[in-house]
């Protein structure tokens, strides 16, 4: 169960990261992005981040699971293509000679925040 | 309002793994971090290899443990530097993280060790997520347990140099396909070295031992 590292790592860094913006009433919403290659189950990070973000600016707020698809780029023949299942493969030529550009990501993209003078809906 | 970001989740951990691997490589330490499931035959293997090597280098190993201290005895028995991390009290995590590898090393006498073996978590999911600093990564797949764990877990086959299939004196009485599973682990990732082992009959092991003394060759070289 790594999704409580991750959560306690969302927190920190969303929290570090409001520490420069005045009047911040609550975080609504944060954005991940997070590449197909990880094994990760979002009802198990959903539940961790509500334990972490207790008693935060955090609290309440929204994860925004985006999943990353696996694309990659042939080194041989330059084809950029997306990935069959977890076949590291160039489907045109058969090299395995790949770039992955796309699908490995764990990433915290943005948040959406309220201020104090908003409702926030 | 909305505030961009753009960080990675785990960066802090990766810091301080490439510190970790840089402090070692400086010390001509060959860092190698096992990785399998339960019972593959991590501990058996970091065994063997001490017996084959422990007259010409000296080991340390660090063993990740949810609870017990069971692995740790075994090792300390070989007359290595152990640590014993326990991750009960983190909260019985399932992988070891950068950050304790660190404590560790803190703790440990390394002057004079060549190679130091991290035994992580018996897990092929969460430890494939954090480097722990290590210069080569191990996975451990035993027989028996089928041919098809590198697509259920490709990150862990993405991440390893080397994949040692063990227990491969189990096979006559097995249904384990190893040309499947060398095709399907070469389709997760190419690059990945293979080498069939058995820790118990010593089948093998000189393989491994030639890519460890490779390995550590290639670190002490470069930290020259
Ligand atoms: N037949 C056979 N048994 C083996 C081999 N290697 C290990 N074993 C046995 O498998 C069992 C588990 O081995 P360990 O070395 O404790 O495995 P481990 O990966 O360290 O296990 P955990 O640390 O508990 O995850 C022991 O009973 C070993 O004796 C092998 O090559 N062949
Ligand atoms: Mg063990
Ligand atoms: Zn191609």
């Amino acid at each position: 169960m790594h999704e409580l590292t991750l959560a306690k790592n969302i927190v920190a860094t969303v929290s570090q990261s409001l520490e420069g913006i005045k009047d911040v009433k609550r975080v609504k919403s944060i954005k991940l992005k997070v590449g197909r290659i990880h094994v990760l189950s979002v009802d198990a990070l959903d539940f961790c981040f509500k334990l972490m973000s207790k008693g935060t600016p955090l609290e309440g707020a929204e994860l925004e699971v985006q999943e990353v698809p696996l694309t990659a780029r042939c080194e041989r023949c330059d084809e950029e293509f997306e990935l069959d299942g977890y076949l590291f493969v160039c489907p045109r030529c058969g090299s395995p000679e790949i770039k992955v550009i796309r699908g490995e990501e764990l990433l915290i993209e943005s948040f959406e925040i309220v201020k104090e003078d908003e409702d926030g809906d | 309002m909305e505030i961009k970001v753009l960080k990675k989740i785990l960066e802090t951990n990766e810091k301080m793994a490439d510190e970790n691997r840089r402090f070692l490589r400086e010390k001509g330490i060959l860092c190698v971090n096992m990785m399998s499931s339960p019972g593959s035959g991590k501990s058996t293997i970091i065994e063997r290899t001490v017996e084959k090597l422990g007259d010409r280098f000296k080991f340390g190993v660090i063993e990740g443990d949810i609870q017990t201290t069971l692995d740790a005895e075994r090792m300390a028995r070989l007359g290595v530097e152990t640590f014993q991390i326990n991750t009960g009290p983190f909260g019985g995590d399932c992988h070891l993280e950068a950050g304790w590898i660190r404590a560790a090393l803190n703790e440990m006498k390394l002057d004079g060790l060549d190679f130091l073996f991290i035994e992580n978590i018996g897990n092929l999911v969460c430890p494939a997520e954090f480097d722990v600093g290590s210069h080569l990564n191990a996975v451990v797949l035993s027989t028996p347990e089928g041919e098809d764990k590198p697509l259920k877990y490709p990150l862990m086959f993405r991440v390893s140099h080397v994949m040692l299939v063990n227990k491969i004196d189990l096979l006559p009485h097995l249904d384990m396909d190893v040309e499947a599973l060398r095709k399907n682990v070469l389709g997760v990732n190419p690059g990945l070295k293979i080498i069939e082992i058995s820790a118990k009959t010593g089948q093998g092991i000189d393989r491994w031992i030639e890519l460890l003394l490779a390995e550590r060759e290639k670190l002490t070289g470069e930290a020259k």
